[in-house]
């Protein structure tokens, strides 16, 4: 039986404890998992993936990883840092998969844009960011995502990512010098 | 004088530069108009891209997520979702497979008398595999192409 963890201890050390429990079996100690995590995965996808079913969808294979990754897990680094290496894959896999169905289907679907007349002027400004956000190329577009809404730095990207920092640091200049030109003015 | 890079400005917005290399570029903005306007510039992109609030529907994906390990081994979400399109994808390919094939043994030796007309009236259509023994549907996927490949390889 494993013993109680103090809520209030290191984070990572919490998540570790969480994760033995995990791959003892321990179903709930998966669901606090969850709770702690979900949130975050299921922005980084949204705003990745641009719907929300598609990143309900990654956080649910996500975890179910985390489950299925429990037993041969060694807490040699953050568990987010993991996490994340894990939530990139699987967001990267699935943009591949709707680039192919768009492919085959010859036509995409209209996205959602926020901005209708009944807007408010704070969901037009945060449509117009996600538009503009949207329209990166997809690798400019993860780094944007996971460096500036995510707070992850350029070495914990380029973990998440396996892409060398120097590259990432082009894709994060870039992609903030177009975000610039496109947001310019726009009162944003 | 060395300007401030594009990558320190970010570094230094984003709080990521040790304390030394944030003194040396604070120094030099501080006599650097032009270092001082890109680095307020990103600051300024950086506190307006916190405009995209994205607030997430209210769904109990824990719940979820714990039925579905309870059930054991699951078909992937993505495939649930892509399967009607599969199957429409194998019937396609199956129909053009035997109706290229109908129309090779049409083109056979001996039963061209039979068949003909409707040889000529259905030329090889596009994305059909036309070469001798092969039948399928011409499909082909490009990989996740992205301008800055090169640059993130």
């Amino acid at each position: 039986m494993a013993e109680p963890f103090p809520p209030d201890g290191d984070p990572n050390l919490r998540d570790a404890e969480r994760m033995r429990r995990v791959a003892d079996g321990d179903s709930a100690a998966l669901g606090e998992l969850m709770q702690t995590h979900q949130a975050r995965v299921l922005q980084t996808a949204y705003r990745f993936l641009g719907s929300w079913d598609a990143a309900e969808d990654i956080v649910q294979e996500t975890f179910l990883r985390v489950h299925r990754a429990a037993p041969a897990y060694r807490p040699s680094a953050a568990f987010t840092t993991w996490l994340y290496r894990l939530v990139v894959n699987l967001c990267w896999d699935q943009r591949r998969r709707t680039a192919r169905e768009r492919r085959l289907r010859l036509s995409l679907p209209g996205e959602q844009v926020v901005g209708e007349s009944d807007a408010t002027e704070q969901q037009e400004r945060a449509a117009q960011i996600r538009n503009a956000v949207m329209a990166l190329p997809d690798r400019q577009r993860l780094a944007v995502i996971l460096h500036r809404f995510d707070g992850l730095s350029h070495r914990a990207i380029a973990d998440a990512t396996g892409w060398s920092v120097s590259a990432i640091e082009s894709c994060l200049v870039r992609a903030y010098a177009t975000l610039r030109k496109v947001l310019q003015g726009k009162d944003v | 004088v060395d300007h401030v890079n594009a990558r320190q400005v970010i570094r230094h917005v984003a709080g990521e530069l040790t304390p030394d290399e944030r003194a040396r570029i604070d120094a030099h903005a501080a006599a650097c108009a032009d270092c001082r306007a890109r680095i307020a510039q990103q600051q300024a992109l950086h506190a307006a891209l916190a405009g995209w609030t994205a607030e997430p529907p209210s769904v109990d994906l824990t719940a979820a997520t714990l039925r579905r390990l309870d059930a054991g081994p699951a078909t992937p979400v993505w495939r649930i979702r892509l399967a009607p399109a599969m199957r429409v994808a194998a019937a396609v390919v199956v129909g053009v497979g035997v109706g290229y094939a109908a129309g090779r043994w049409a083109r056979a030796p001996g039963t061209a008398d039979r068949v003909a007309p409707v040889v000529e009236a259905t030329p090889p259509s596009y994305g059909l595999l036309s070469e001798p023994g092969v039948v399928g549907l011409w499909v082909t996927y490009d990989e996740l192409t992205d301008p800055d490949e090169e640059d993130a390889s």
